[in-house]
């Protein structure tokens, strides 16, 4: 019983990088863009709605509904002024690395911006249920980890089903593949990649809010470890590959809790950290990644 | 006219692509533009398609200025291009890459009809249609580029060297095809660097060089020109 216990936590725990990892990956399927402002906008989805809540007393639901909406703000201003700005100066964005260095300026620029308005410290994030555990027999299953693995399956599948069948999908993969060439058919590319900023902003913070609610904390700094994880979990499942990043995620989630369970806490980092490598090294293109490491592909 | 261009320039930096090209088109005609590598001919499409701004001078089509307007604005109009080396979305299936050919359409009725069509025709396409493209032959290649544009309902369709790299025999197919779409009421604007061929399915041809009109006619008074013949018809 207790493995199934801790089973069903490492797959919720994994949930949160899977969700993590596909806003990743999403961007660097299309635009081969290591995005580093995401691990800011999921920490303002918990941070947000924290603020909200405890301090003008917003229902939670519309606290969390407010913190996504600047989230996906959040998103768009990136898009603007990294890739766009590139797109304009210099007709290509994506063989670039100023991108990923003024992406890594949002990131601090969101921290500094939380860190000023609310302080540095750990804050206790209100549960919005009175008791948020459900008991089937002997095990115990936390709401908030529920929702996140629901939500971070439901959401997923939405998304592959947008990228396989629609005709934004169709174009986003156009994209991804080669802009000039989707932009020659007549798709609107500066259209089309807000979108998919639009949804990598939206996965990232509703990460960060399952994130406070599954732990019941919120801080400025509560991205940087998580995002490390979800990178890994990204390179993990191929780069550009939307279920590969969730399977990533969700056995990451499993190895952190079975390492805690067995060998303890104090070796979580150093068995982690020490399989990422040998994974990396045995299969650099990722678990699920294509025969070779390249542009990524959904 | 179906179209008027009134001396377009297409400049990259310090090169001059295109330098003073003044051309008419009727509806329903061939036109071929022909020249040497580096001639300026890919410029030329791509302006008219708007995938680059010319830096000075007009584009008139159907009585209309279309000079500013963007790629799908034209692509509404009825001007579409097949471009230089296809342009085939590898990672997409097939039939992805034809219904890409129609995704701004706004009617979208009888699409899966045009689509059925377009399989009749080009019976290979049908038997790879959701495999990736990246499993057709240059000839397959250039037959879905034809096709995607066809979806686009074209009015004029520009084709950049369609016969490029195809064995004689393929390239006879696409010389047919584009007669036929002709004969259906199509208006081309063909570019080939395969002159005997393209002058013998075209009404009117330019020759270019460097960025310049140096020779216009009937495809029938080029095809005698002395010049012209010992340039790029063998004699
Ligand atoms: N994107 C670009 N940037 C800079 N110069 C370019 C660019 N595209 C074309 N050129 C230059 O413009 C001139 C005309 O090129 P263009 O591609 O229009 O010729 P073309 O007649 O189509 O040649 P080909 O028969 O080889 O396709 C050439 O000198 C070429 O080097
Ligand atoms: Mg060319």
């Amino acid at each position: 019983m207790d493995v199934l216990q801790q089973l069903i936590s490492g797959l919720m725990l994994g949930s949160l990088y899977a969700l993590l990892a596909v806003a990743f990956t999403l961007v660097i399927g299309v635009l081969n863009f290591l995005n580093f402002s995401i691990p800011g906008i999921f920490m303002m989805g918990g941070m947000i709605s924290w603020g909200l809540m405890s301090q003008t007393n917003m229902v939670w639901w519309l606290a969390m509904a407010i913190a996504l909406a600047a989230c996906v703000v959040a998103s768009l201003l990136v898009e603007r002024f990294t890739y766009r700005f590139m797109k304009m100066r210099f007709g290509d964005a994506t063989e670039h690395a100023t991108p990923l260095v003024s992406s890594l300026g949002f990131l601090i620029l969101f921290q500094g911006l939380v860190l000023i308005k609310w302080g540095p410290e750990m804050q206790y994030f209100p549960s919005p249920w009175q008791d948020p555990n459900l008991r089937i027999g002997e095990l115990v299953i936390g709401l908030p980890q529920l929702a996140s693995l629901i939500l971070a399956l439901v959401l997923v599948g939405g998304l592959s089903l947008l990228l396989a069948r629609t005709g934004l999908g169709r174009a986003i993969r156009a994209i991804a593949e080669s802009p000039d060439t989707a932009a020659m058919l007549g798709i609107r590319v500066n259209r089309i990649v807000p979108a998919v900023f639009i949804i990598s902003g939206l996965l990232a913070g509703l990460a960060g809010v399952l994130f406070s609610l599954n732990y019941l904390q919120a801080s400025p700094r509560m991205g940087d470890e998580i995002a490390t994880l979800a990178i890994s979990a990204m390179v993990l499942g191929g780069l550009g590959s939307v279920w590969g990043a969730v399977i990533g995620g969700l056995f990451l989630g499993l190895v952190q809790v079975m390492v805690i369970q067995f060998f303890g806490a104090e070796f979580l980092r150093a068995i982690l950290w020490g399989l990422l490598l040998v994974i990396i090294v045995v299969r650099p293109q990722g678990v699920f990644g294509g025969s070779k490491i390249s542009k990524g592909k959904f | 006219m179906l179209l008027e261009l009134d001396n377009l320039h297409v400049r990259y930096g310090r090169t001059e692509a295109v330098n003073g090209v003044s051309l008419k088109q009727k509806e329903g005609e061939i036109v071929a533009v022909l020249g040497a590598n580096g001639a300026g001919k890919s410029s030329l499409l791509k302006a008219l398609a708007g995938i680059v701004t010319p830096a000075s001078g007009t584009i008139r089509y159907d009585g209309e200025d279309i000079t500013k307007l963007r790629v799908d604005q034209r692509i509404d109009r009825g001007i579409v291009l097949v471009p230089e080396g296809r342009r085939i979305l590898i990672s997409l299936t097939v039939e992805e890459n034809l219904q890409l050919g129609a995704h701004q359409r706004a009617d979208r009725s009888g699409l899966n009809d045009e689509i059925a069509a377009i399989y009749d025709q080009f019976s290979n396409l049908k038997e790879r249609r959701h495999m990736e493209a990246s499993c057709l032959s240059g000839g397959e290649q250039q037959m879905l580029a034809i096709g995607r544009a066809m979806l686009a309902k074209p009015r004029l369709m520009m084709l950049d060297e369609p016969s490029l790299g195809l064995s004689p025999l393929l390239v006879q197919q696409v010389f047919s095809l584009i007669s036929e779409l002709n004969t259906g009421g199509l208006s081309i604007l063909l570019i080939e660097q395969n002159t005997s061929m393209a002058l013998s399915v075209a009404n009117h041809a330019l020759l270019f060089e460097l960025g310049r009109t140096v020779m216009a006619g009937t495809a029938e008074e080029l095809t005698k020109d002395d010049v012209l013949r010992q340039a790029y018809l063998g004699g």
